[in-house]
């Protein structure tokens, strides 16, 4: 991080909001390169993100806060590195109605450094739906590969809890903080 | 070298091998041995819900530990002491040495006595903890009466309660009564809730000291978080799972580090107990094994600016 931004990263499959989540606490409406998305199939959703969503909140003394969420498709993969790079944290949103959803919760929360590198939070979208994977499902995954990640369910449509993945972002920055400053 | 006596009971075939293997390769490991012995004669069961009801009933609402095993799909169980099948060798020695704490450690011939719930703000989230450790017959307990009645599914996915109570339940603490088996059903306009909800705010309204299970010398972490989301946490409760998962705490540690009041970090223990996510690790001080660093500038700076996003998102208190 840079003296006068602090970057928070939203990441997870298509579909899974990160365009939203980053639009319910920007200041401007999110800028968003979106084309159309040729893989219908897979998903039923006009637009995707191609590039990324960039979003901003600005707050005293010239400090900004930079909101990016990555493209959700893997061919973009080598954007999570570099948006990842200096980021204070990772919000990580998954569909749970969707099939494979366990191994993109894997695919994202690895890419990330799994809670090692920052912090990560996990939302996770639709878990109330016929056939979706229960919170618990994505909590037990996470334990086996040894890892104790904030895993929430959320709606992002709803700002309070896009809000509560931040708090809990800020919450875990301040807990790492407070350690380095007693050590 | 010490022993304790561990019994198998209602396990699969594969899952029991499996146990039974990783058992062989743990044994004599920091001094104690595992012996496997039948289920009466037995300090620490390991359960799963094959073998039916007459197996069921021969350990259902025993005191000994429990250990439950789960497949699947299938909800975890909210109990204290839990292990996904299929699980590694190191899962179940992590678990093995819960249990061995829990039990009094380098005593296994008098185990710790647990007290039992006698103030009856504890009676019903007692029951609840006690459901935990029966098997998942599909069978439906109750607590209270008429409209202020609350039912709770044995196998802890769902339980039933009137809009008035599941408003209530997160404001108050409802005074039940302590779960018993019934025959009665739902009425229809009862809704359908996790159990998550209800194990949680039975423990944070209960009482604002600790309750009987919390031990003053114990260190706990959490073993998963709360899921906040269902629950509306709180910047309190937010940081509390924070720390708690991050690092092994006592009750007073937790209360000195957090700077918040004894009463809060007495709800959050309770709470997280009651909820399945609380495991002791008998350990003062040790951080917790995949504690994380993150990478930060200036720490005064990283303050300040917490500060002001939280401003301005409105995220106050």
């Amino acid at each position: 991080m840079s003296e006068t931004e602090f970057k928070i990263v939203f990441t997870g499959p298509m579909g899974a909001g990160k365009t939203t989540a980053i639009g319910a606490i920007s200041d401007e409406p999110p800028v968003s390169t979106d084309v159309t998305n040729t893989d219908r199939a897979a998903f039923d959703k006009a637009q995707t993100t191609a590039g990324l969503d960039y979003g901003r909140i600005a707050l005293d003394d010239g400090v900004s806060v930079r909101l990016y969420g990555t493209p959700g498709q893997l061919r973009f993969r080598f954007m999570w590195d570099i948006l990842g790079h200096n980021a204070a944290g990772v919000i990580v949103l998954i569909d749970a109605s969707q099939r494979d959803a366990l191994v993109q919760l894997d695919a994202f929360v690895d890419a990330f450094g799994g809670g090692k590198r920052m912090p990560i939070v996990v939302g996770i979208g639709r878990s109330g739906e016929p056939g979706a994977l229960s919170l618990d499902a994505f909590a037990q995954r996470l334990e086996s590969h040894g890892m104790t990640l904030p895993v929430f369910g959320v709606d992002v449509r709803r700002r309070d809890d896009v809000l509560l993945l931040v708090d809990t972002l800020l919450c875990l920055l301040e807990l790492g903080d407070s350690g380095r400053r007693s050590a | 070298m010490r022993t304790r006596r561990i019994a198998v009971v209602g396990l699969a075939d594969d899952a029991s091998q499996a146990f039974r293997s990783m058992l062989r390769i743990l044994d004599g490991r920091d001094g104690l041995s595992w012996s496997l012995v039948a289920p009466d004669a037995a300090e620490v069961l390991i359960a799963g819900t094959q073998g039916g009801d007459a197996l069921a009933r021969g350990w259902a609402l025993t005191n000994k530990p429990l250990i439950a095993v789960y497949e699947g799909g299938a909800a975890r169980p909210m109990t204290p002491y839990t292990l996904h099948h299929p699980f590694r060798v190191m899962q179940l020695l992590g678990v093995l040495e819960d249990v061995d704490q829990a039990l009094g450690g380098a005593a296994p011939e008098a185990p710790r006595a647990k007290a039992a719930a006698n103030h009856t703000a504890w009676n019903f989230a007692e029951s609840l903890r006690l459901l935990a450790r029966t098997s998942a017959a599909g069978n439906l307990h109750v607590a209270g009466s008429g409209a202020e009645r609350v039912f709770v599914r044995d196998d802890l996915t769902v339980y039933y309660a009137s809009a008035d109570i599941v408003q209530r339940l997160s404001r108050q603490a409802l005074e039940l009564p302590a779960l018993t088996l019934s025959s009665a059903k739902p009425p229809p306009n009862f809704e359908a809730r996790p159990v998550f909800e209800l194990a949680w705010f039975s423990g944070w309204h209960a009482a604002e000291t600790p309750a009987p299970w919390i031990e003053h010398t114990a260190t706990y972490r959490l073993r998963r978080w709360p899921d906040f989301g269902l629950l509306r946490g709180t910047r309190d409760q937010l940081a509390l799972a924070a720390l708690l998962t991050h690092g092994s705490y006592s009750r007073a540690r937790l209360i000195e580090v957090s700077g918040q009041p004894a009463s809060m970090v007495d709800r959050f223990l309770n709470a997280c107990a009651v909820a399945g996510v609380l495991a002791s690790t008998g350990d003062a001080a040790v951080p917790a094994e995949n504690a994380s660093t993150f990478i930060a500038s200036s720490a005064a700076r990283l303050g300040g600016l917490i500060r002001g996003l939280r401003s301005r998102l409105g995220l106050t208190g």
